[in-house]
């Protein structure tokens, strides 16, 4: 392929290793990159990385990545013919993808009409109901009242939610488990919605307690469309995913092809174009509920892209210049096991505090099957701007329990000094026997939050080295000295220190 | 800190000092440029003016040189990723001179020196004599270690006050080996 047919400039309208790991298969392609920097991210890999950078002045999110104009006049001054958004900021803004277009720029995603389409939950379902879909069963649409009510619930049982269809947040929600609650809730629901929300329309859905969250990746041109198998992100956090796996030990390879083709679906009702993801609630194996569809590349991509060989940032790129797919389903096939776990500046034993700062020391983890996604550097300082998700290790074995060995390995390996992480925390779950299993759902963390708190407090007591640590570590502690070596400004910080006071 | 331009038809004026982080006007043929050096990602930016794209000149690794008789480190400019035409000129033709300790005598504009050794060697080769006048940068001695003739230069002007060593001579790392006096 060449890059004739491709982008001249594409303008990466993001940070982070996301902004990396795009201009990185820019530059496979032979497309020259475009980074936009804040204040705050003057010294962030991206803005070095890039065949150019624009400074956006501030420092705040509102300020520079999510502020239309000036990423528009950014595009105007570099000259790119295509923007890349990436995921969060304003990858899912449909105003954002339209100030693009109106630049005479391509926006690298869906068409505006479908961000729209998919972006509304309800307007989404009713798409969904029209091209078969499977929803969670409930009220279709609007509860009329309470014998609608009674009749839904005969339909589709216990336990049921009502919901505002207004709503959001978790608020105006009740939960019916029996015959007893029905008639108070429908009227509480109703009389919340009205309240809170102003629109007293509610609807009913199946409560589905600790579903396992699987997702399929699609891709797309408008008209035709393949799946890349799904990913398993059943361990969350407060809804936040932490780990996530592909494919998903819950599925057996007919439910796994009927999942995918469901996804493609759903994809091609709403004539989507380049890479996205189809969200599903799973009850059980065979009985997997669509839920939302997401119109950006996700964080968790790689653990796809490791078990199909597949660069799905190159083949978005690809799409959105071409406007044709040059990949069919029959050229995808699933080979190992893929795990990836998100490395956070945020300190698990202090509840999840978000820890930003200077990294004086790091190494990363290398070797056969890790890959590391990540824009921190020995000496990077973690600005409190922005998302504290700071790596993303993926490791990549033939079996599910091969992909985790080396998730271990990776983890042992890693060493930074300077701001607390989450590794420590995904070690322990990726040692605890329910993950190992696979046997778990997305209450995996309430469920076995005593193990893992434990793990993140207890010492290394159990290991034969570990009396002589905590005695180093007690030792060290009373003397007032730090048992690791004290943080030391690099070569490169004294030389500038050393410049900047130079006269010469 | 210095610039060193490695192409000599190449009409660039650099500007005598830069801040860190800070961007400086300079020229580049008939053309008014800035820059800006961020030591800690390892990259001098070049951009035509504020508001405009800014161009990353990476170096991925410096080279500690010693001559002439002046220790500094060398960071090898280079724009990665296709062509550029802003940084085209300027690829790999130019350089970051880093002085190390030993550069500074020499910026101060010192004068006479003691010539030590650098490292444990024999002496092969005595170059120099009593009372002769040296340039900074010539040839004192040749001492011989790990197979390889290293050349110890002159590092300021001077005249050879006293020669302690002789062809022949074993020597350890900081042995006094030429004394110079001021001129």
């Amino acid at each position: 392929m060449t890059s004739k047919t491709l982008f001249k400039k594409v303008l990466v309208a993001n940070r982070g290793e996301i902004a990396l790991r795009i201009m990185r298969a820019l530059r496979e392609l032979g497309i020259p990159s475009v980074a936009i920097y804040s204040d705050a991210d003057a010294l962030s890999q991206h803005r070095k990385y890039a065949n150019e950078a624009i400074r956006l002045p501030g420092r705040s999110s509102a300020e520079t990545y999510l502020n239309i104009p000036k990423i528009i006049e950014a595009l105007r001054v570099s000259g790119a013919d295509a923007v890349h958004p990436g995921y969060g900021f304003l990858s899912e803004n449909s105003d954002f993808c339209q100030a693009v277009i109106q630049a005479g720029a391509t926006f690298i995603g869906p068409s505006v009409e479908a961000m729209h389409l998919l972006g509304d939950k309800v307007q989404a379902k009713d798409l969904m109901r029209k091209f078969h879909v499977p929803l969670v069963p409930g009220s279709p649409g609007a509860l009329q009242n309470v014998e609608h009510l009674r009749e839904v619930i005969k339909e589709a049982g216990y336990p049921m939610i009502l919901k505002a269809a207004a709503g959001g947040g978790g608020r105006g929600m009740r939960i019916i488990r029996q015959e007893a609650d029905i008639k108070e809730a429908y009227d509480t629901c109703k009389r919340e919605a009205l309240s809170y929300f102003g629109n007293d329309t509610i609807f009913a859905e199946r409560y589905i307690i600790n579903p396992r969250h699987i997702e399929v990746q699609v891709l797309a041109d408008g008209k035709t469309g393949v799946h890349l198998f799904e990913r398993d992100c059943s361990v969350q956090r407060r809804h936040q995913k932490l780990i996530e796996e592909a494919p998903s030990h819950y599925l057996n390879a007919e439910q796994r092809a009927r999942l995918g083709e469901i996804a493609v679906t759903a994809a091609l009702a709403a004539k989507y174009e380049g890479v996205g993801t189809v969200e599903f609630i799973c009850e059980a194996p065979d009985r997997a509920y669509f839920m939302e569809m997401n119109t950006r590349i996700q964080v968790e991509h790689p653990v796809t892209e490791l078990i199909t060989g597949v660069d799905l940032i190159q083949e978005q790129i690809y799409v959105a210049s071409t406007k044709t797919m040059r990949l069919q389903q029959s050229d995808i096939q699933l080979r190992g096991w893929a795990i990836e776990t998100r490395i956070n500046a945020e300190d698990p034993a202090q509840d999840f505090m978000p820890s930003p700062g200077q990294i004086q020391h790091l190494h990363l983890p290398a070797g056969p099957g890790v890959r590391i996604d990540t824009h921190i550097y020995q000496g990077y300082t973690v600005p409190s701007e922005y998302d504290s998700m700071i790596a993303k290790f993926i490791t990549y074995a033939s079996t599910r329990d091969g992909a985790v060995q080396k998730m271990r390995r990776a983890l042992s390996d890693f060493e930074c000094e300077g701001v607390p992480t989450t590794a420590k925390f995904h070690e322990l779950v990726l040692q605890h026997p329910a993950f190992l299993s696979g046997e778990f759902d997305t209450g995996f963390l309430q469920t076995y939050q005593k193990d893992i708190e434990d793990g993140l407090k207890g010492s290394s007591a159990d290991t034969t080295y570990g009396p002589i640590l905590a005695a180093f570590q007690t030792q060290t502690a009373a003397d007032g000295r730090v048992p690791n070596l004290a943080p030391q400004p690099s070569t490169w910080q004294q030389r500038a220190r050393f410049e900047a006071t130079r006269n010469n | 800190m210095r610039w060193v331009n490695r192409k000599k038809d190449l009409d660039i004026q650099l500007p005598d000092q830069i801040s860190i982080g800070v961007w400086t006007d300079f020229r580049c043929g008939a053309e008014p440029l800035q820059l800006c050096w961020e030591p800690l990602l390892r990259t001098l930016f070049v951009r035509k003016g504020p508001g405009q794209t800014e161009v990353p000149l990476k170096y991925r690794a410096s080279v500690l040189r010693k001559f002439p008789g002046e220790m500094f480190s060398e960071l090898l400019l280079e724009y990665v990723g296709g062509q550029e035409p802003l940084t085209q000129k300027m690829h790999q033709e130019l350089a970051i001179h880093v002085p190390g300790l030993e550069g500074r005598a020499q910026a101060a504009g010192a004068k006479g020196e003691q010539v030590r050794s650098p490292m444990v060697g024999k002496v092969l080769r005595v170059l120099a004599q009593g009372s002769q006048a040296v340039e900074r940068g010539q040839e004192l001695l040749v001492i011989e270690a790990m197979k390889m003739e290293n050349k110890i230069y002159a590092r300021n002007p001077g005249v050879i006050a006293d020669i302690l060593v002789a062809p022949g001579d074993q020597v350890s790392v900081n042995q006094l080996l030429i004394k110079i006096s001021a001129p």
